[in-house]
């Protein structure tokens, strides 16, 4: 249950939130579930996750203008997770490599295969595939999102999506 | 391709974010609001102060005045911070102890490794250090022994929580025996050697704090205030209609619990709403309300030693009023400042606060005096939290 929280910015700088919430309430899960799927841990999604939203609260006015807030705040959340992993110097991989095995259960197993193999994914062919078959973006809004031509999605997803199935002993 | 989303799906499994991304999000922007609003004049103005401050006391004989402006020297600050800048709040950061004088020294964890350690809560004797560690899909909370030299043991006992993203941090029962912090939104209970049980029935709590006598904790969850007896279990509804943006809303003296109450507003209000810090006798039910002013919220409520009360706001001072007299609240520290955690003598306090070259902490006397400086200013301070 969400608290009844809130006052949103200050009698000098007032935010206009009309319709964030709602925004929020359509986008936060899928956008903390695709940041999972990149970053393999749920801490560290749901910070991003967080931050991005901030960042898109801030800028309502003008994100809900927009002809895709949910590239706009995905793109947010990329920019905040390299930002922040150029910083810590740290290579994806080493992220999946360090974190240990969480859960149980009849899913953990999946879900560690899963990760293991999105993890193996070069991160450009890992965004690539988390905006088109986890956020239903399409190609031409990946591409805006993640600053390519829409050919070069297409082909970075083609191979991602071989490389996935490969890895998780599917046909290629 | 749908195969391939099939997969994905399998590997998002049953995962869902927590239930409090909302509230994360209106703090970290009602946050950075106050920061960019008050933050580098107001502590630009500090500095100077103190610059003169220090100039003057270099004139001095070097003695210590009668009336010393100094915070108290007992005790370690233990301390969370990072050592990289940090967008984030999970940016790993260690624990660090410090005091008055001293520099700040590193106690638990490593520079540059991925684990996160925060939320140090001493215990009342001073013996025991408790932290959250957090790493890797993993939250724990770790109990470990505090040497009057400031070291800190080997750990004792480490229990897996699900500590909530807003208030994560424990609190040790007056008696040092035990701590209670929110674990996937109920109130555990965490012995000191390592049990957990849940208390209650109570959920979705975002705000609790232990009674005097140990044998009760008010709880906040949703804009409600109960207070759940410790042995039983069982709570009573003591308030509602309490909002509140922040943790710390509760605070405990005797038998009266003090509650900072913003006004019954809609979720989207100035910083200038009205606000109060409502006091209730838990033995009699007797409530009243001491009118702050146009603070918008009031958090970090702390009773201090002689019945006053300190408290922070939606720009940042820290405050002190009293809730007998008829006097405004009067800056105790002009913002903004962050967290006020008293002193084990309950003569100063020690706080966060921003000014140009990143964050710092900061000890002052509850009665005045002008702020000590306890670290060097650094982005890795962002999201510290303390206790002393």
């Amino acid at each position: 249950m969400r608290q009844n929280i809130l006052r949103v910015g200050t009698a000098a700088a007032p935010v206009e939130v009309g319709g964030f919430e709602s925004f929020f309430e359509a986008e936060y899960q899928r956008l903390c579930q695709a940041l999972y799927l990149l970053v393999g841990d749920r801490f560290e999604a749901e910070e991003v996750a967080q931050e991005a939203m901030t960042r898109v609260l801030e800028r309502w006015d003008r994100v809900r203008t927009m002809d895709s807030p949910t590239g706009y705040v995905f793109r947010t959340a990329l920019n905040i997770h390299r930002n922040r992993l150029r910083r810590l110097a740290v290579r994806t991989r080493r992220v999946f490599a360090e974190a240990p095995v969480a859960d149980h259960g009849p899913l953990a197993d999946d879900r560690e295969d899963v990760r293991r193999a999105m993890a193996m994914l070069p991160g450009s062919q890992r965004e690539t595939l988390v905006l088109i078959d986890w956020l239903d973006l399409d190609t031409e809004e990946a591409a805006q999102v993640l600053n390519l031509t829409p050919n070069a999605v297409r082909v970075r997803l083609h191979r991602a999506r071989s490389a996935l199935r490969e890895s998780l002993g599917g046909p290629r | 391709m749908s195969d391939t989303r099939e997969l994905l799906r399998r590997g998002v499994g049953d995962y869902e974010p927590g239930p409090d991304g909302y509230e994360g999000v209106l703090r970290r922007l009602n946050r950075r609001q106050r920061n960019k609003r008050v933050g580098a004049l107001i502590v630009a103005t500090a500095i100077v102060a103190m610059s003169v401050a220090a100039l003057l006391a270099a004139f001095r004989s070097g003695t210590v005045p009668a009336d010393r402006t100094s915070p108290a020297s007992d005790g370690w600050i233990v301390f969370s911070a990072g050592d990289v800048p940090s967008t984030t709040r999970s940016t790993p950061r260690d624990l660090y102890v410090v005091r008055e004088g001293s520099t700040p020294r590193l106690v638990v964890g490593a520079s540059g490794d991925r684990i996160d350690q925060s939320c140090p809560a001493i215990s009342p004797d001073g013996t025991r250090l408790a932290y959250l560690t957090q790493g890797g899909g993993h939250a724990a909370i770790t109990i470990a022994p505090l040497s009057t030299s400031g070291d800190v043991g080997e750990p004792e006992a480490t229990v897996d929580i699900r500590p909530s993203s807003l208030n994560p941090c424990a609190r040790w029962s007056p008696d040092g025996q035990r701590l209670a912090m929110i674990d996937g939104g109920n109130v555990a209970i965490v012995d000191a050697d390592g049990r957990v049980s849940t208390l209650g029935d109570v959920a979705d709590i975002s705000d609790l704090a232990w009674a005097p006598d140990g044998a009760r904790i008010a709880v906040r969850h949703a804009s409600t205030v109960s207070v759940i007896d410790v042995a039983s279990g069982r709570s009573d509804t003591i308030l509602q209609g309490v909002y509140g943006a922040d943790v710390g809303q509760l605070a405990w003296s005797g038998n009266r619990l003090a509650i900072g109450a913003s006004d019954r507003a809609p979720r989207v209000e100035p910083s200038t709403a009205p606000a109060s810090i409502r006091i209730v006798d838990i033995g009699t039910g007797t409530e009243r309300d001491v009118d702050v002013g146009p603070h918008g919220w009031v958090d970090n409520v702390t009773w201090l030693p002689d019945g006053r009360i300190v408290f922070t706001d939606a720009s940042g001072p820290i405050y002190v009023v009293d809730p007998e007299g008829d006097i405004a609240p009067t800056p105790l520290v002009d913002g903004p400042a962050w967290q006020p955690v008293l002193s084990p003598d309950g003569r100063s306090i020690v706080y966060g606060t921003l000014g140009p070259e990143g964050y710092a902490l900061f000890a002052v006397q509850v009665d005045g005096g002008a702020p000590v400086q306890l670290t060097a200013w650094s982005s890795g301070l962002e999201y510290a939290d303390f206790d002393w």
